[in-house]
């Protein structure tokens, strides 16, 4: 199995309901983990793969909107389709506005609970592609000098290679230097580029 | 021995008591006339018998003369005979010789005559003049015997002396066989007394003087006594005054005697007004007549009673008052006064009702919280297996639904639906036994008294709704075995149905009759209640689903409260029915079947 197929976690402490989901999830082919608690959950080796929550709002312990809290407080991002043996709309309500994909009642039909899984599925998926391309961006980042930075900085907010050598104390033909080494190691094709990728990687203006 | 002292007419002497003895020394028949005139004078005057002893100088017509002239009224004195003037050689000598003992026989026989006659005693004038020396040691005899038997009787004795012919010795012998002695000496009066009356007076002065004092002490401390009395009254009344109770007394006359401010400012009628109205015009009519047989059964065995009952004020309002009774007896053990108090417990009764209110509201809050929570834990329960079940469900079809269909799996979600659907009857099974096992510990019960326990709780609801509640309960009931909680239970949701029924209801009395009795069922002997109401009654066709869950006439009703009461009555092997009454309103029956104690 390629690290690119989903996963569906389901945190539920009634065995019936945990052993229900996993058939109606593996009959559609997705992969899925189940734990009773979610201490249980958080302590778990998780698979790099795109992946979502499948919850029970009533949990022994920790319940299933702590655990939404501690999730986002950690930065593990996991779109989450919470369940719940009645329906409480503050509670739903408090559980959509911290970013839940879903919130069904129990008993809810077979469709609505794989449409919810396949929608965080799919978040996840961009969401991770997102991640990664960031996490690229910010490697070739890396590998510029400090005197680089401060010229990609001065760069991408307009500045001409002129002005920048007056700002940082040196020469044109230095900056010219620099400026093409910055548009090499960035992999940018044009100012605009670069401009786009500092960005999304929240380069900060000098001076500002 | 009558202690009222006789004028002597006679200034030196002034007052004298009844067995007076004392003599007179002359030295003219001037200075006799002087004395003895006005003596028998006095005595007449006074109603005294009086006997003049006349002797030389005086003759006999000289004395009637002298007295005539003093006593203008003598000759009715001389008819009725309440004079005597007897010549002394006679009266002393008699036969011929003195005799002392004749002579005190003599005097003692007038005095009683006298005083047969209605006199109040007697008045003696004697005289000493006649005496030759020989009689002298016999007569100071005599008048020593005379000093000491006099002192007891209802006379007085004056005795004249000639002065001038009487030695000192024998002065000095007859003042000492007197009480005292006067003399007129140049016209002017001396007194003489003798040791022994010294003696006696300053003695009687002595007694007198410590009599007085005594009395003064008497006086003093019966002021202080009356002080206290006085003060210890102010007390009271002042007590009786600030306590913040009213206060009143009535007489055995039953008459109002007494109300302290407190009454006359509630009751804003002035004493005079309370006493001529009486105390019944201001008890609330409904209370009336209980009030007036506590009253005549405590006056006709006195006891103290209390007894609550509205009052009304000076603004008309009725108030409640806890009023409480007690008699005060008299030494012969009579009531003397009745003395009550009336305490204000209007503030006390609506905090108490309040109470109620509140109380019965939480227990109703509580069931239904109870209730819901019941519900929402039994939704829960049987909603997890539910959900599992429809999750299996939809799984197993999808399994069966692919293009391999996977026999293996499918199975398993059928299996997983067969266990969870088993759960979920589990659920079911065990919420009923809990509900059962809730049921309370059986004991053998006096219906009627269950019953009267009730009747408390009911009261404010009874008074809300302005409801008579009847009851007639009968003492001799056979035990029944059952859970009391439960049976109240059930006789509380009846009598309150019927006081909900009535609520509505006008023109026709909101009565409603509670009533247990003996009965007999198919199986035994029984004990029956109703309840009886004048409410708004079923119709006929729906008599029967009363007993149906959720089925309510009331608005606000959850349609519980007879199929529950039905179970429980079937739970204690009894029935519960409904009727339509002939009138108004439904009755409602419990029949338990008694209980006989095991080897009875």
């Amino acid at each position: 199995m390629s690290t690119e197929d989903p996963v569906v976690f389901v945190v539920d402490d009634d065995q019936a309901i945990r052993e229900a989901t996993r058939s109606l999830l593996s009959s559609v082919g997705l992969r899925v983990e189940t734990f009773r608690t979610a201490q249980e959950f958080l302590r778990s080796q998780r698979p790099d793969a795109p992946a979502c929550l499948v919850l029970d709002v009533r949990l022994p312990g920790l319940s299933g909107l702590d655990l939404q809290r501690d999730l986002a407080q950690l930065g593990a991002s996991i779109p989450i389709v919470f369940m719940t043996g009645h329906g409480d709309i503050p509670m739903s309500v408090q559980a959509m506005k911290a970013g839940a994909v879903e919130f069904l009642t129990k008993p809810f039909r077979d469709q609505q609970l794989l449409d919810a899984v396949q929608q965080a599925i799919d978040r996840d998926r961009v969401e991770r592609r997102r991640r990664m391309e960031i996490g690229d961006l910010r490697r070739r980042e890396e590998s510029l000098t400090p005197r680089e930075r401060e010229v990609m900085a001065l760069v991408v907010t307009g500045r001409l290679n002129k002005q920048i050598a007056a700002v940082l104390g040196t020469s044109e033909i230095t900056i010219k230097v620099h400026r093409a080494q910055v548009m090499q190691k960035m992999r940018a094709d044009s100012v605009a580029e670069l401009v786009r990728i500092a960005e999304r990687l929240g380069v900060p203006a000098p001076g500002e | 021995m009558a202690t009222a002292l006789r004028k002597a007419g006679i200034d030196v002497v002034g007052e004298m008591p009844w067995g007076t003895h004392f003599c007179h020394f002359y030295e003219t028949k001037q200075d006799l006339l002087d004395t003895l005139i006005p003596y028998v004078k006095t005595g007449l005057e006074a109603k005294e018998f009086c006997i003049w002893v006349v002797s030389e100088p005086l003759t006999e017509d000289e004395a009637w003369t002298a007295l005539r002239e003093a006593v203008p009224e003598l000759d009715r004195y001389v008819s009725d005979r309440s004079i005597e003037l007897v010549l002394a050689r006679e009266w002393y000598l008699g036969s011929g010789t003195f005799d002392l003992q004749r002579v005190i026989a003599a005097w003692n026989g007038k005095l009683d005559v006298a005083l047969a006659r209605g006199y109040p005693g007697m008045r003696v004038s004697g005289n000493a003049a006649w005496l030759d020396k020989k009689d002298r040691r016999d007569f100071l005899e005599y008048e020593e015997q005379l000093n000491g038997s006099i002192i007891h009787r209802r006379m007085t004795v004056l005795c004249t002396y000639p002065l001038m012919t009487s030695g000192a010795t024998e002065l000095l012998d007859v003042t000492r066989t007197h009480q005292f002695a006067i003399a007129t000496r140049q016209g002017s009066w001396e007194v003489v007394e003798t040791p022994q009356h010294k003696q006696a007076k300053v003695e009687i002065f002595k007694l007198n003087q410590e009599l007085e004092q005594r009395v003064l002490e008497r006086t003093r401390q019966l002021e202080d006594a009356n002080d206290e009395l006085r003060k210890s009254e102010a007390r009271l009344r002042l007590l009786a005054e600030v306590i913040p109770h009213q206060v009143w007394g009535y007489g055995p006359d039953d008459l109002l005697n007494y109300c302290n401010q407190q009454w006359v400012e509630y009751s804003g009628l002035t004493f005079d007004d309370a006493q001529r109205e009486g105390w019944a015009k201001r008890v609330h009519p409904e209370d009336l007549e209980r009030a007036q047989e506590a009253w005549e059964q405590a006056r006709s065995q006195p006891r103290p009673y209390e007894i609550e009952l509205r009052l009304r004020g000076a603004d008309g309002s009725y108030r409640r008052f806890m009023t409480r009774v007690a008699p005060l007896y008299d030494e012969r053990g009579q009531v003397a006064q009745w003395f009550g108090t009336n305490t204000d417990v209007e503030g006390r009764r609506q905090v108490e009702e309040a109470l109620k209110k509140v109380q019965a509201e939480l227990a109703h809050v509580t069931r239904l919280t109870t209730m819901g929570e019941l519900a929402a834990s039994l939704a829960h329960e049987l909603n997890q297996p539910l959900a599992a079940i429809v999750t299996n469900g939809s799984a197993c079809l999808r399994w069966l639904d692919r293009e391999v269909p996977d026999l293996g799996e499918a199975i398993q979600s059928v299996h997983r639906m067969v266990r969870d659907a088993n759960r979920a009857g589990e659920v079911i099974a065990h919420t009923r036994a809990l509900m059962k096992k809730s049921g309370g510990e059986k004991s053998a019960l006096d219906v009627t008294r269950m019953i009267r326990e009730i009747l408390p709780v009911i009261e404010l609801e009874v008074r809300r709704q302005e409801v008579v509640v009847r009851e007639s309960l009968a003492e001799d009931l056979p035990p029944v075995l059952g859970a009391r909680v439960e049976l109240q239970q059930v006789v509380l949701n009846l009598v309150m149905n019927g006081i909900e029924a009535m609520a509505d209801v006008s023109g026709r009395a909101r009565e409603l009759v509670i009533t247990s009795e003996r009965h007999q069922l198919e199986d035994g002997p029984a004990v029956l209640v109703s309840v009886q109401d004048a409410g708004i009654g079923v119709a006929q066709e729906n008599l029967g689903r009363l007993f149906e869950a959720f089925y309510t006439t009331k608005p606000h009703g959850l349609g519980m409260g007879l199929p529950i009461s039905r179970s429980i009555a079937q739970a204690h092997g009894g029935r519960l029915w409904a009727t339509r009454n002939p009138g108004h309103g439904l009755t409602f029956q419990l029949a338990l079947p008694a209980w006989s104690p095991p080897g009875s």
